[in-house]
């Protein structure tokens, strides 16, 4: 017993040790950003964006929409998708097999018509059945292909598509028009730019018009909004830090632009991963640096792209043990970069605190709230103490949310009404008590499914968008 | 030690400090928002106070002087907001007297006033303005306040004296710029094109004696923006003297743009460099100066080994010749099914599928 209590007794000291290395982790990313996002906001302030069109100086895109049974919205997205703001970009939709009225639609909607162009696999992926073209939409094209997933279907568009930028989309996302026009200009400005991410921002509760969202807003879901202030987190905070290091281990799949022979020489996504978009970005660290130790994965904090967040704890928890999951897999498949110092700050500071603070943090977390409490109970720990630590702990969690929404406020102020901002911070100050700490759980759950070898992709239920106009984001299940 | 933090009361301080840093950060999000909403307001107001009778001045019914009696001195940071998308829409005469009206009224004094304050804000604003109504009267202050280390405040005096055409200030404007690291292409590129035509003798003489790279690149982007030939020759000679990438690369479509035919020789060369972006902007170069001897090799990057490449060599043979194009159906219903007849395949089926 003596032994055990000792065990607790130390492992109190681990978690605040833990604690205290996490604090200044996050104030130093805190503090790197804000001077990031405001230099980024003072540059695009003057810079004309259009002025590419003037200049000519933009690099062409291809934009790959992968869609899988997609019917209720792929219509209205590729119309939407046609009506981005870039000199010459490609449009490539990839029916990955569908077994709805997808190709239908888009054969009903679009005049395609099957053209003679057979690919070279220059990446493996599944066969392509067919290659359609559209007379009336130039930038056109549509692969039908052998269902194979969302990593499959990527590389078999990259094996046809022309342009030296490649941009992936998720089929249910919502884009800024100008989007192409912000993603593609760190590609312009530094030639060793590898990949670029953007903002993702939740769309529940905004107003969308056309496969555009039109008027920004909050869900009347709790959890939608405390999905807000975390993603504004993630992007306006974690990113930028990490940015700041060359250290971006992730691009949302939801939307991220690559250059093309860069993904060739890693051969494209990996098939059958369950975190593809993280999986490919470190990758591509891992082979490209070795190549040109100048290369770079870069972030743009502006809002480029909408998408929906589930809004039920059921689809919430798949989703975050899915991510858990990736992200494992992502540092366990590429665990030489952990503390290699070839790779600077990214082997030697970033890739380590994966480990220790994505990977095993909600071990910590939850293992952590557990042994306090029993550490009350054999009174290792004084009460007075526990309660006012806990307390510094979760206003620490609130003080990081709310100057999330500061900068948000100070920055981009896609949040206009003072209501949504007062349901901001309120959601700033409550994800705190729950919320967070059943992410946490379920991020740990996602760590021993992983480990037991559960390793399924699991169920994602959306609710889609609604193809009438000037609706609310939020209807039909898909 | 953590007897020694639940004596000493750390914990507890941390506590309070974490409150009171709370309970500012929500302070001033409160007071952006309430400032800004204020500001809205009254902006609002004066739209629809103001609106008719800037119309009607515009329709000549009044003369300047008489117009600006009507505005309080408290109006003229409201009134000169709301001018400003008068003069980036309008054109022509429309525009002249919006001109007028901010340079021969009081309003130039107020914007003067501002323009010689020591608040960076207040010289950013009064630089902004003067540029905006090409005040030509006051480039000369605005020339001695591009010397500054502040980088938004060198913007736009920068932007003001590009709007005025200053073209005297082209060296200072690159001077001072080069003080500032994160300075990016784009806006110094974006500055450039402020000016009007006349600024290319002056970049030119600027160019030849410019150090930077990344300045010379500018320059030739903005030569080739306004089809500016003189340039040519002293441009062909960083195509000789094999100069750094981006240089090479601004070259190269500036004589596409230019469609200048001394360049032949320099173009056959960097078809054959060992950048693949380079080969590409060549080739592009070679289809818009439509140089038949050029043909041939444009033809034979469709074998380079960079992809881009031959993609830029396929399209770029399509339309160079008919001959070219033949060559192109050929190898795209060619076996065996290679990246370069996959390419041409691609190419020909989306030019056939748009001419039908």
């Amino acid at each position: 017993m003596e032994v055990l209590i000792k065990i607790i007794y130390y492992f109190n000291y681990v978690v605040l040790f833990y604690f205290l290395t996490i604090v200044t982790i996050y104030l130093l990313l805190n503090a790197i950003s804000f001077r990031n996002i405001f230099r980024y906001t003072r540059k695009v302030k003057f810079v004309e964006l259009k002025e590419i069109f003037r200049l000519h100086n933009f690099k062409p895109i291809t934009v790959i929409v992968p869609a899988h049974n997609e019917e209720k919205n792929i219509v209205q997205n590729v119309h939407s998708l046609l009506q981005l703001e870039y000199p010459d970009y490609q449009l490539i939709v990839v029916d990955d097999g569908s077994t709805d009225d997808t190709m239908k639609l888009l054969f009903d909607n679009f005049q395609i018509r099957q053209s003679s162009f057979s690919p070279y696999y220059e990446i493996k992926s599944k066969k392509i059945k067919a290659v359609y073209l559209s007379p009336a939409y130039p930038n056109l094209v549509i692969i039908s292909k052998e269902n194979g997933g969302k990593a499959d279907s990527i590389n078999a568009a990259i094996n046809i598509s022309k342009n030296p930028l490649i941009t992936i989309i998720d089929a249910d996302s919502l884009l800024e028009r100008d989007c192409l026009l912000k993603i593609a200009r760190p590609f312009m400005e530094n030639e060793n730019i590898i990949a670029v991410g953007g903002t993702v921002r939740i769309a529940n509760g905004c107003k969308v018009n056309q496969g555009y969202v039109e008027n920004v807003g909050l869900s009347k879901s709790w959890l939608a909004r405390f999905q807000v202030v975390e993603y504004l987190r993630a992007f306006l905070f974690g990113r930028n830090g990490f940015d700041f290091f060359n250290g971006i281990l992730i691009i949302s799949g939801a939307f991220s632009c690559f250059r093309r022979d860069a993904l060739v020489s890693v051969g494209g996504y990996k098939n059958g991963s369950i975190g593809e978009d993280m999986e490919i970005v470190v990758r591509l660290h891992k082979e490209l640096r070795k190549q040109n130790k100048k290369s770079k994965v870069t972030f743009i904090p502006d809002p480029v792209c909408w998408t929906e967040a589930p809004e039920t704890f059921k689809t919430l928890s798949s989703q975050r043990k899915r991510w858990q999951k990736g992200t494992i897999e992502s540092i366990r498949l590429h665990k030489s970069l952990f503390f290699n110092l070839r790779y600077g700050w990214l082997g030697g500071l970033i890739f380590p605190y994966y480990v220790f603070f994505e990977v095993l943090g909600p071990l910590v977390e939850i293992s952590g709230y557990v042994i306090f409490i029993i550490s009350l109970f054999l009174e290792i720990v004084p009460l007075n103490f526990a309660i006012v630590f806990f307390v510094a702990a979760f206003l620490y969690g609130v003080v990081l949310s709310t100057l999330a929404v500061c900068l948000e406020e100070l920055s981009f102020k896609k949040y206009v009404r003072p209501k949504e901002l007062l349901l901001l911070m309120a959601a700033a100050f409550l994800e705190n008590f729950g919320y967070r700490q059943l992410t946490a759980w379920w991020r740990l759950r996602g760590l021993l499914e992983y480990v037991i070898g559960k390793r399924s992709w699991g169920k994602m239920e959306k609710k889609g968008i609604q193809n009438h106009e000037q609706k609310e984001y939020s209807p039909a299940m898909r | 030690m953590i007897e020694f933090l639940s004596q000493t009361g750390i914990v507890i301080s941390v506590v309070f400090i974490l409150l009171t840093f709370i309970y500012l950060l929500l302070l001033f999000i409160f007071l952006i928002r309430i400032f800004e909403r204020i500001r809205l307001k009254k902006e609002k107001n004066f739209i629809r106070r103001w609106e008719r009778k800037i119309f009607e001045y515009i329709n000549e019914d009044y003369n300047p002087h008489e117009l600006i009696k009507l505005f309080p001195k408290s109006s003229y940071k409201y009134l000169l907001h709301h001018l400003r998308s008068y003069q980036l829409t309008l054109k022509g005469e429309d525009k002249e007297r919006i001109q007028k009206f901010v340079n021969e009224t009081p309003l130039y004094d107020y914007l003067i006033k501002n323009l010689k304050s020591l608040f960076i804000k207040k010289l950013i604003f009064g630089a902004y303005y003067l540029g905006l109504a090409e005040s030509e009267n006051a480039k000369f202050i605005i020339r001695k306040k591009l010397k500054t280390y502040n980088e938004l405040a060198y913007i736009t005096c920068a932007l003001g004296l590009a709007r005025i055409n200053d073209v005297d200030s082209i060296n200072s404007i690159f001077n001072e710029a080069s003080k500032f690291k994160y300075l990016s292409k784009d806006t110094l590129q974006s500055i450039l094109l402020e000016f009007n035509e006349s600024v290319c003798k002056y970049l030119l003489k600027r160019m030849e004696h410019e150090k930077s790279p990344m300045f010379k690149s500018v320059i030739i982007a903005v030569l080739r923006h306004f089809k500016f030939a003189p340039a040519a020759p002293n441009i062909l000679k960083y195509l000789f003297n094999r100069e750094s990438t981006p240089i090479v690369i601004e070259s190269l479509k500036y004589f596409g743009e230019v469609k200048y035919p001394e360049a032949v020789a320099a173009i056959r060369f960097y078809l054959m460099n060992s950048k693949p972006e380079v080969r590409a902007e060549a080739i592009k170069a070679a289809l818009k100066i439509g140089e038949p001897s050029l043909e041939e090799r444009v033809w034979s990057l469709i074998y380079n080994h960079d992809r881009n490449v031959k993609v830029t060599a396929a399209e770029s043979s399509y339309y160079f010749s008919n001959q070219s194009r033949e060559k192109l159906k050929s190898l795209a219903y060619s076996i065996p099914n290679t990246m370069e007849s996959s390419i041409a395949r691609m190419i020909i089926s989306q030019k056939i599928i748009h001419l039908n």
